[in-house]
């Protein structure tokens, strides 16, 4: 009798996980697993966005990841940029100071779209100055910085600081934040 | 069973919807950064009743006194010829120093001059100071207000002794925030 017990029960055991192996088997034969990483590579293969130093600009510290940094140095309301690569004028109550930067977006090969848009925004909200590029003044709301850019060009542009003569003297900091799509 | 599966099929209909509609998004920043320096500016202006300055409103200007003579003569306008007996003779006229300022807190500056080259003939006297070539420059004033053109008389010393000829020289202005 004991033995009548044991063994139903072993079957049961095995018979209750067979499904489970069978579900795993199949999703690996039938392609399934298959399908799950290449949803997961349209969600991380990205277009690539590099900043990088303009001819006729002050150099651009390129880090990775898409991220940069650009240092205008010492300026000043009346004596202007000191640094290679940029221009300085005067209005009544402020100074701008102007340099150039290219920035450059690689799209992922097999990439849906051949062409981006791509947005800016400001992420501090430091008064002391403003930025603007290629004419637009940027804010805390994105706005748009290109649109339908070609996957692997790059492009040229324009970065003004605007100091008032109010401003204190001392360092002045602000990032700025590119985002680019993909066209449908 | 067959409910696991109609559920199984809805959850990956519901991925793939999703992946269908991602916005495939890349980003990028850039650091901008500046150091901001305090300044000062010091331009030499005409004043209303002085002698016209060559180069006025900027910070290279001078002031040309033309033809003089101790006797007779024509004086230029908005200068003042001063005879003084038969020993010497002044020629006075007023210029403007204007001082601006920008991205500092400073409410006055020093105004300090100094004469380019000594002059061993003639007397340069700016403001009722005699200026000199050497040692600390004059203190034309301490707290000068900014933004605001301030009269300075020059007055030029010529002895009778003095041999005719060109007389010129230079004075160095320094503008420093209080």
């Amino acid at each position: 009798m004991p033995s009548r017990h044991i063994l139903p029960s072993v079957i049961q055991t095995v018979l209750a996980g067979f499904p489970l192996l069978v579900f795993l088997g199949g999703s690996t034969a039938f392609g399934q697993t298959a399908a799950v990483p290449r949803s997961i590579s349209l969600l991380t293969a990205a277009p690539a966005i590099t900043i990088l130093s303009a001819p006729a600009g002050v150099p651009v510290r390129t880090f990775a990841a898409g991220n940069a940094a650009l240092d205008l140095g010492a300026v000043s309301y009346f004596k202007g940029a000191s640094a290679p690569g940029e221009s300085s004028r005067k209005n009544s109550g402020s100074f701008v100071i102007s340099t150039r930067f290219a920035l450059r977006v690689d799209c992922p090969a097999g990439s849906a779209s051949s062409l981006v848009d791509v947005i800016m925004t400001r992420v501090d909200a430091d008064a002391s100055h403003a930025i603007a590029i290629d004419g637009t003044t940027l804010g805390s709301a994105p706005q748009i910085f290109l649109q339908s850019m070609p996957c692997g060009s790059a492009g040229e542009h324009r970065l003004d600081v605007e100091v008032p003569v109010s401003t204190p003297a001392g360092a002045i900091g602000s990032t700025v934040a590119f985002v680019a799509t993909l066209r449908k | 069973m067959k409910k696991a599966i109609l559920l199984t099929s809805a959850l990956s209909a519901f991925v793939l919807i999703g992946a269908a509609n991602a916005q495939v998004a890349g980003s990028g920043t850039m650091g901008v950064t500046a150091t901001v320096q305090g300044s000062i500016l010091l331009t030499f202006v005409t004043d209303p009743s002085g002698l016209a300055v060559t180069g006025t409103t900027t910070s290279a200007a001078s002031l040309p006194f033309g033809s003089v003579q101790m006797f007779g003569g024509t004086v230029p306008a908005n200068v003042t010829k001063t005879v003084n007996g038969l020993l010497s003779f002044d020629l006075t006229t007023p210029f403007d120093v204007r001082v601006d300022l920008a991205n500092s807190a400073s409410a006055t500056y020093i105004l300090t001059a100094v004469l380019a080259t000594a002059d061993p003939v003639n007397v340069w006297t700016l403001a009722a100071s005699n200026l000199s070539a050497s040692g600390t420059p004059t203190n034309m004033n301490a707290t000068g207000a900014y933004a605001t053109p301030t009269s300075y008389a020059l007055k030029l010393h010529i002895p009778a002794t003095a041999a005719a000829g060109l007389i010129t020289n230079s004075i160095g202005f320094t503008a420093t925030a209080n």
